[in-house]
């Protein structure tokens, strides 16, 4: 269909909608009249960009997992870096106040299956595949950042754990500290990349007694 | 015309063949010859005939030295000409000024050309480095060369591996895709415009994302395919061709990998003049940053420094570009998945990773953040197809 052939007055018809389209929806979004930090949480929740509806292990929906807390907001920079003292304090003095101790005070389990779940990275992925957290235990990803024994080859975002034990004893000060460190390590290292173990409920109170023992047992093979 | 009327001479080898024609020429030269002839001061008597001469027969074999260099038809001629003329009449002062002022202009003229055309030569070489085709290897190679990244030196084998890599049997794939006459409207991909006008595809890649004013949006590779598969060759959005994105024998893959192939060796150089480009750019800057998801991650956790290792594999530093072109340089082949793999196959990867909601390929969010993933990489030359762990 040439364009001749449509009456003039449905042309101008249309154009007029078109216009009034265009303009109710530039009116609604015109990206460039956000700041970046606008246009980002725009893009994230209002453009279909990510997949909000679907549900997440722990309950609800994966728009609460690209919500971020405060602390989350806090310790992001662009550009990189991290905040000042004064809000580092803060941030330190939150985390602290997250930490909550097992009734019967911080033990050590089984080094055995602790080492596995050092070891693993299975849990809380969605998306185009989601983990199955009724047949599978919930990792705790420690090898992606971190040497923990000779054996096998860790990470080096993080420190290296390797003889933690053995060279840390297993005091009741470093069982607290190692402790608080898995929980919450903002409460020691204010906007560490580590994550939040235990404040995010991330890995229950027996998974973290269990990594700990492989860190700290004197038989695990962390401290040969 | 304004040119010739110009002082000086012209330094452009095209011109040099020009006869010395039209009346506004011969005007124009004549103009200036009087006007210099009556600067030069006529109090000097002291020349010589044979300095004189000498200095004509000077300017006359730099005028050769001249030509032969490229230096095309110029006033010096008629410089020497005039300084010829007034040696009967025992002018030599004059003469030898005549021929001096000749030479003078030839010399400048040669030196300008040299420069102009030492200038191309380092273009010529700046586009070998990042605006013409090489072969994935030997960008890889070259970056290698030029800095001691283990990120970049992490994989022997599939250093090895590259020159056979089945992202290139792939994206040969893509070639009669993408140039035969296809879907319900039997028109070929040809008719696409990728940003550098329709069918064009050299360097096309390595500058999306970018906006389109067809569209109104800004769009990457992924996204720009889509609309012409949909818009020109009239696939739906649910035919096999469009819908299916991942894997070696989708179509996508092929055609993705031929023409991002198309770019390799060019320089990344995503535009940012349009205003949508920037804020998208910008907007995926702070997604970068954006902690958040159930392990509070950003990608600057993991792509913030040089030389870190999740587990064996060293990370790409987003801050230094000879790394991070690699690691944008997508399609590549990837070892541990057997299969060629997209950008937006990387993303989705990546936010998986994080523990975030799954990015949806073809939208803003996905498209911001390459928009800046794309500008880090800003000036290292992409490799593509590569091939990755
Ligand atoms: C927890 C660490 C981590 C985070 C967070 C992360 N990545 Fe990655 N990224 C990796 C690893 C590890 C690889 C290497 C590929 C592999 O072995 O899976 C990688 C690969 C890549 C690559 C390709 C380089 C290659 O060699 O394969 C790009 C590009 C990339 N990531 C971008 C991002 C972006 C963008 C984000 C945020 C949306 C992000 N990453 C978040 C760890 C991370």
């Amino acid at each position: 269909m040439s364009k001749q052939s449509i009456p003039a007055t449905l042309l101008v018809g249309l154009a007029a909608l078109s216009l009034v389209a265009v303009s109710a929806i530039a009116d609604e979004v015109d990206y460039t009249k956000m700041t970046p930090e606008e246009l980002a949480e725009y893009l994230i929740f209002e453009t279909d960009s990510f997949r909000l509806d679907q549900e997440v292990q722990e309950g609800g929906t994966a728009r609460q997992r690209m919500v971020q807390d405060d602390l989350q907001k806090t310790c992001s920079i662009v550009g990189g870096g991290r905040p000042d003292m004064e809000t580092l304090l803060e941030v330190s003095k939150q985390a602290r106040e997250t930490i909550v101790y097992p009734e019967d005070g911080i033990q050590l389990g089984d080094w055995e299956r602790g080492r596995d779940l050092a070891w693993s990275g299975y849990g809380y992925r969605v998306g185009h595949n989601v983990d199955d957290h009724e047949n599978n235990d919930i990792g705790g990803n420690c090898y992606n950042c971190h040497q923990i024994a000779t054996d096998r080859t860790g990470g080096t975002l993080g420190p290296s754990l390797v003889g933690f034990g053995k060279i840390r004893g297993t005091s009741d000060a470093i069982k607290k500290y190692t402790y608080d460190v898995i929980y919450n390590s903002h409460a020691a290292f204010p906007c560490t990349n580590m994550p939040r173990f235990g404040s995010t409920g991330y890995l229950d109170e027996q998974s973290i007694a269990d990594i700990m023992a492989y860190l700290l047992d004197p038989e695990s093979p962390v401290n040969q | 015309m304004l040119r010739t009327l110009l002082p000086g001479q012209t330094v452009s080898r095209d011109q040099r063949s020009t006869p010395p024609g039209g009346r506004l020429q011969r005007l124009g030269h004549g103009a200036l010859i009087a006007l210099l002839v009556a600067l030069i001061p006529l109090a000097v008597w002291a020349t010589t005939f044979e300095q004189a001469k000498s200095a004509i027969d000077e300017a006359k074999q730099v005028r050769e030295e001249a030509i032969a260099a490229g230096v095309s038809a110029s006033p010096t001629d008629e410089m020497i000409e005039q300084a010829e003329s007034v040696l009967p009449s025992r002018q030599y002062t004059r003469a030898r000024q005549y021929a001096e002022w000749a030479r003078r202009q030839d010399e400048l003229a040669m030196e300008l050309l040299a420069r102009q055309e030492a200038r191309e030569a380092a273009g010529e070489v700046a586009k070998a480095e990042v605006g013409t085709y090489r072969e994935p290897l030997d960008v890889l190679q070259g970056l290698i060369d030029r800095t001691s990244s283990d990120y970049l030196t992490q994989s022997d084998q599939n250093l090895m591996m590259m020159a056979d890599s089945p992202a290139i049997w792939v994206a040969m794939d893509g070639e009669p895709l993408f140039h035969e006459p296809r879907g319900p409207n039997n028109v070929s991909l040809e008719e696409c415009d990728f940003g550098k006008g329709p069918g064009v595809l050299e360097g096309a890649y390595v500058e999306l994302p970018r906006y389109f004013e067809d569209t109104g949006k800004v769009m990457d590779l992924e996204t720009r395919l889509v609309h012409c598969m949909v818009t020109l060759q009239g696939f739906g959005p649910d035919d096999p061709e469009v819908k299916q994105r991942h894997g070696n024998g989708s179509d996508h893959m092929k055609l993705q990998a031929y023409i991002a192939s198309q770019s390799s060796g060019y320089a990344w150089n995503p535009p940012l003049d349009h205003p949508l480009e920037q804020a998208m750019r910008d907007a995926g800057e702070v997604m970068f940053f954006r902690r958040a998801g159930k392990a509070d991650f950003s990608c600057n956790t993991c792509h913030g420094d040089t030389g870190k290792r999740i587990r064996a594999s060293v990370l790409p530093n987003k801050n230094f570009p000879e790394e991070w072109s690699k690691a944008i340089s997508w399609p590549a082949f990837r070892v541990g998945h057997d299969q060629v793999r997209s950008s937006q196959h990387r993303v989705r990867g990546c936010y998986w990773q994080m523990r975030q909601a799954g990015s949806i390929a073809g939208s803003d969010g996905s498209i911001a953040l390459l928009s800046f993933w794309t500008d880090a990489a800003r000036g290292a030359p992409a490799i593509l197809p590569d091939m990755k762990r």
